[in-house]
């Protein structure tokens, strides 16, 4: 009030000039900025997603490899191993077997026998690796255990694992992917790393279970992780985490505080117990 | 001066004529345009923008009368632009921000044209009034930069249409804080400019109704037929 009483007619007049023009300029300015921003949004967020696109190709390229590199394993076990076998087994029974003498027919029979014996282990074993029936039977917890007796029975490294809170279990299909990470993790772990031992603990925080892989060999960080699961090598570290995108979890790869060992730290949120 | 008095005599035209382009393109894509129901505000508006220019000459000079004409004025101009803006505002507390500030808008236009005397124009409320919906308006756009619902936000008639008011306040905005002050001859010219805004708000609108108009329908599509032979029997 005091600026239009104290301001000349003339003064008025370019003040409402300017100020009309001011406004305009604001205004106009304003529409050209939210344009130009929403379109530099909307490219940002097409490139995101093309980038989520390409990063899904791979995983899904690694899944594929991996599975095709499973059933090559398994035909091979069975072609090699169980094809020979049952191949010598039916040598020992062959037609002749019946104009051979008593003492040869009973030393054939106990060959096939002993032939069919390691054949059906042989099977046994491959049916383990594809589904541990300790998991299936027990859970995750026992099947944890038992792979660790067996590392530690090797006599090469020491493995150890301890449960902390697992009075609620999580689903099968869970407990399955955990071990999968878990198997793939000792078997990197096993094949790279020359350490002395591999700890496992496992634990709960809020929603989420968590379970810790520690080991004093060559290990990786979390941008070794990230940097491997964008290039094309590193399959097992992709089936990671294609896994781990199944089960909504996450992996935290680091070196710990006094330098002298790795943890590897998988969380995966818990069961809703009111989900069916 | 005649030069002035045509350029003067052109926006009255323009700000008496542009109301019904919006209006006409409303009608001719009505079976588009009647299910927005955020549009319906902007066309009172400019059904009562024509009947305001053509009404005016008729008011009685009488203060009484002035004060009701342009008090209405204003609050139909504030209100229809709020309810296009509340409608397509998302966040419910910034719409009960919207609310308590109409109520209290509306209690101050009552005391106001009550109480408060004025020369020519009614400055003090319409002030308030470009403010206020500029607010709003600024809200709006920073909601769409946060959220945006449509791949390009000129493709969107609401974009158009809160274009059209902001640009017809803030270029009015001055014109109207200083209608009582600037001489009579001067302030003719000032407002053909109020009326130029005008009309390009007008021009805006009919933009945002077009493109509304010729956006294709969304429709889904059907199975063509009916394969008898794939049903589990």
């Amino acid at each position: 009030m005091f600026l239009l009483q104290a301001t000349n007619t003339s003064g008025i007049s370019s003040v409402l000039f300017l100020g009309t023009l001011g406004m305009l300029v604001l205004t106009i300015g304003l529409i050209m900025f939210i344009i130009f921003h929403q379109r530099k949004v909307i490219r940002y967020q097409m490139k995101l997603q093309q980038m989520e696109q390409e990063q899904q190709q791979i995983l899904l390229k690694a899944s594929i490899h991996l599975q095709e590199e499973e059933r090559q394993r398994i035909a091979a076990d069975l072609h090699d191993d169980a094809g020979p076998l049952l191949a010598t087994a039916r040598l020992y029974l062959n037609e002749n077997l019946v104009n051979q003498d008593k003492s040869t027919q009973l030393q054939s029979i106990f060959q096939a026998r002993q032939i069919l014996d390691d054949t059906i282990q042989l099977i046994r074993n491959i049916s383990h690796s594809l589904m541990p029936p300790t998991l299936k039977n027990f859970g995750l917890e026992s099947a944890i255990n038992d792979m660790a007796q067996k590392i530690s029975g090797s006599g090469s490294i020491n493995a150890s694992s301890r449960f902390h809170d697992y009075k609620d279990r999580l689903k099968q299909e869970k407990e399955l992917i955990v071990f999968r990470i878990v198997q793939e993790l000792i078997n990197n772990i096993l094949k790279h790393s020359n350490s002395s031992f591999i700890h496992l603990t496992q634990n709960t925080h809020g929603d989420s279970f968590l379970l810790r892989i520690h080991h004093d060999g060559r290990g990786i960080v979390q941008a070794d992780f990230e940097k491997l699961n964008k290039s094309n090598i590193g399959l097992g570290l992709k089936n990671i985490s294609s896994r781990l995108r199944v089960a909504n979890g996450s992996i935290f790869f680091e070196k710990d505080s006094s330098q002298t060992y790795y943890k590897v730290t998988i969380e995966i949120p818990k069961d809703d117990p009111y989900e069916s | 001066m005649i030069q002035t008095q045509k350029i003067e005599n052109l926006s009255d035209y323009i700000a008496t004529y542009s109301p019904f382009l919006p209006i006409i393109l409303f009608f001719l894509f009505y079976q588009v345009t009647k299910k927005q129901k955020s549009l319906w505000p902007i066309i009172v508006f400019a059904i009562l923008t024509i009947a305001n220019f053509f009404l005016e000459d008729y008011i009685p000079k009488k203060i009484v009368y002035r004060k009701i004409f342009l008090g209405f004025t204003t609050f139909y101009e504030y209100a229809l632009f709020t309810i296009f803006l509340w409608n397509n505002i998302k966040n419910r507390l910034f719409k009960n921000v919207i609310v308590v500030l109409s109520i209290s808008f509306v209690c101050f236009l009552i005391f106001y044209y009550t109480s408060a005397r004025f020369k020519r124009l009614d400055s003090v409320p319409i002030g308030i009034e470009c403010i206020l919906i500029l607010i709003y308006s600024f809200y709006f756009f920073y909601e769409k930069i946060n959220n945006p619902d449509v791949l390009f936000i000129y493709n969107d008639y609401k974009f158009w249409i809160t274009t059209g008011i902001m640009i017809y306040l803030s270029g009015s905005f001055f014109i109207y804080i200083f209608a009582n002050q600037v001489p009579k001859n001067e302030l003719n010219l000032y407002w053909s400019f109020s009326f130029i805004f005008m009309g390009i708000m007008n021009i805006l609108f009919s933009i945002g109704i077009l493109i509304l108009g010729l956006q294709p329908k969304k429709h889904h599509p059907k199975p063509k037929a009916n394969h008898h032979y794939l049903d589990i029997t």
